[in-house]
C-alpha cells in the first residue's frame, strides 16, 4: 500500500516536472507529500529534467554586454542589504584601553601625541554606533523577513532558523483543525490557470494562501489585498484578510489574518488595491478567486 | 574552481557574481533563448534567473549534482513559470519540422555538464517513444496536448511515456535517493 502511494507521488512529481499539474493533481500532490515528508525537498526529478534539457545546448554565445550590465545592476541591489549588514557586523567599537593606547603612538624617536577627544565627542561616536546597530536591526526585520510575505527559497543570509517554518505551521494547522479546507486559487479570467491554493480553518480563524504564479507588484503603485466573502456579510463589503506585496520570485506564502470574525466563508478573493490596501474594495482588479 | 562559485554567492560574496556570470552566463542565455518567445522576454528571464540563482545558492548540494546542472534547474524553473504565466510558446521550430528531421545530437563529450553527458547516454536506454516524448517536452518545450496531437497518441499515453522515461533516467543517473533504495530492498 505504502509503495503504491509512493509510486503515485513519484508519478505526480514527474508530471509536475515535465508538463505541470492541474489544480486537483496539485492538491493530491500536497496530500501525498504529507505522507512522505522526505520528498518535500527532493528535486532529483527536476535535476534530471535539467540535465536532459542541456542536450545539444550551444553555450558558445556569451551574455550580451548590455544584459551583463543589467545583471550586475541587479546584483548591486541584491547584495546591498547584506553588505550594509556586514559593515555593521565588522564595526568594532574602540574600548577605553584601545583609545588610550592609540592616543600616543611612538614612531622612531618621534613621539606623536594624537589629540585626545573630550568625553562628549566619544559619546557622539557611541550614539552613532548605536544608530548603526538600530539601522541594521531595522534592515534585517524589514528587508529579509517581511511581515506578509514568506518566501520559500532560502535567503542567502544565514539567519537563525525559526522555531517552526510557515510550512510546518501550516501542516500542523491542517492536522489540528478538523474543519480546515484546502482550495485552489484560480485566475477569474481563466479558471484553469491555478495561481496557488489556500488553507482556511474557521475554528482557528486562521489560514494561509500559497501563490506560485502571482506577478510581483510595484509597491509604489499598488498592493495585493486578500478578502474573505462571508455569508453573513454584504458581498460588497467582504472582510479584509490582509495586505501583502510580492517582490520575490518563486513561491510565496501569505498568512491570512482577518480583522473581523469570519462566520461562514464562501469565497476568497485577491484584489489589487492602492499601496497599503483599502477598507472597502471596489473589486475592480480581482486577480485570484477561490470558492469554498 | 567553478564548483565553488555558488558557495561563495551563498556566503554573500558579491565578487563571485562575476565568476557566476563568466561560468554560467552563456548557459543561462542559451536556455533563455531556447525557452522564450522572443529576445526581449529572454533578456528579462536572464535577469530573473540570476536573482533566483543567488537566492537559491545555499541549496546547492555538490553531492547531488554539478553546479552547471543546478543552475540549469533554476533556469528551467523560471523559464517554465514565465511560459505558463503568459500561456506562450517558446521560440522553436514547429513540431512537424522537428519530427520530420530528428536531432542528430552532439557527441556526448560535447555536452555542457557531467550530468548532461550521462543523461544523453541514459536516454539511449529508453524506449524510442519515451525518448522522443522526453525530447519534445523537455528539450523543445511542447505541451502534452501538442505532442499527443502530433504523434496521434492518447494524452494519457504521452504522460505515461514521459514520466516513466524521466524516472528511468533519474535512476540511471543515480539520483534516486537513499530512502527509496532502502524501501525497494
Amino acid at each position: 500500500m505504502k509503495n503504491l502511494q509512493k509510486d503515485r507521488l513519484l508519478e505526480l512529481l514527474a508530471d509536475q516536472t515535465i508538463f505541470g499539474l492541474s489544480a486537483e493533481e496539485l492538491m493530491e500532490l500536497e496530500k501525498s507529500k504529507k505522507q512522505f515528508p522526505e520528498w518535500e525537498k527532493d528535486f532529483s526529478l527536476e535535476l534530471t529534467a535539467a540535465a536532459i534539457g542541456l542536450f545539444d545546448l550551444d553555450v558558445s554565445d556569451d551574455l550580451p554586454a548590455s544584459l551583463r550590465a543589467k545583471v550586475f545592476a541587479r546584483a548591486d541591489e541584491f547584495f546591498a542589504p547584506q553588505e550594509e549588514l556586514q559593515n555593521v557586523v565588522n564595526f568594532t567599537p574602540r574600548t577605553e584601553k584601545t583609545i588610550g593606547s592609540m592616543a600616543t603612538e611612538t614612531v622612531g624617536n618621534i613621539t606623536e601625541t594624537a589629540p585626545t577627544r573630550p568625553f562628549w565627542q566619544w559619546l557622539g561616536w557611541a550614539f552613532a554606533a548605536a544608530a548603526c546597530v538600530a539601522l541594521a536591526i531595522n534592515l534585517w526585520t524589514t528587508r529579509s523577513r517581511p511581515q506578509t510575505e514568506i518566501v520559500q527559497n532560502s535567503p542567502v543570509i544565514q539567519t537563525p532558523p525559526p522555531k517552526m517554518s510557515v510550512e510546518q505551521e501550516r501542516s500542523q494547522q491542517l492536522a489540528a483543525a478538523d474543519d480546515a479546507v484546502e482550495i485552489p486559487l484560480a485566475d477569474p479570467k481563466n479558471t484553469k490557470e491555478v495561481l496557488g491554493e489556500m488553507v482556511w480553518s474557521n475554528k482557528l480563524q486562521k489560514g494561509y494562501a500559497r501563490f506560485r504564479n502571482l506577478p510581483a507588484n510595484d509597491i509604489t503603485k499598488e498592493s495585493y489585498q486578500l478578502w474573505i466573502v462571508d455569508e453573513s456579510q454584504n458581498p460588497k463589503t467582504p472582510i479584509s484578510g490582509g495586505v501583502f506585496n510580492i517582490s520575490a520570485t518563486g513561491e510565496v506564502i501569505v498568512p491570512i489574518d482577518p480583522q473581523l470574525t469570519v462566520k461562514k466563508p464562501v469565497m476568497i478573493a485577491i484584489t489589487k488595491e492602492k499601496p497599503g490596501g483599502v477598507v472597502v474594495s471596489k473589486q475592480e482588479k480581482v486577480v485570484a478567486l477561490a470558492k469554498i | 574552481m567553478a564548483q565553488v562559485t555558488l558557495k561563495r554567492i551563498a556566503a554573500g560574496d558579491k565578487s563571485a557574481v562575476q565568476d557566476c556570470l563568466n561560468n554560467y552566463g552563456g548557459l543561462v542565455w542559451s536556455l533563455a533563448r531556447r525557452m522564450s518567445p522572443n529576445s526581449n522576454e529572454a533578456e528579462d528571464a536572464v535577469q530573473e534567473i540570476f536573482i533566483d540563482i543567488w537566492k537559491n545558492a545555499a541549496r546547492f548540494d555538490e553531492t547531488q549534482s554539478s553546479e552547471t546542472t543546478f543552475v540549469a534547474m533554476i533556469a528551467r524553473r523560471r523559464l517554465i513559470d514565465r511560459l505558463r504565466k503568459t500561456n506562450r510558446q517558446p521560440n522553436t521550430d514547429s513540431l512537424e519540422d522537428i519530427l520530420a528531421e530528428p536531432s542528430n545530437g552532439k557527441d556526448n563529450d560535447l555536452q555542457v555538464s557531467v550530468e548532461a553527458k550521462e543523461a544523453a547516454q541514459a536516454m539511449k536506454h529508453l524506449r524510442p517513444e519515451q525518448r522522443q516524448i522526453l525530447h519534445l517536452s523537455i528539450v523543445q518545450g511542447f505541451s502534452h496536448q501538442e505532442i499527443a496531437d502530433a504523434l496521434k497518441m492518447p494524452l494519457g499515453t504521452v504522460k505515461t511515456h514521459a514520466r516513466r522515461g524521466l524516472i528511468q533516467v533519474r535512476e540511471l543517473l543515480g539520483l534516486d535517493s537513499d530512502f527509496e533504495k532502502e524501501a525497494t530492498v
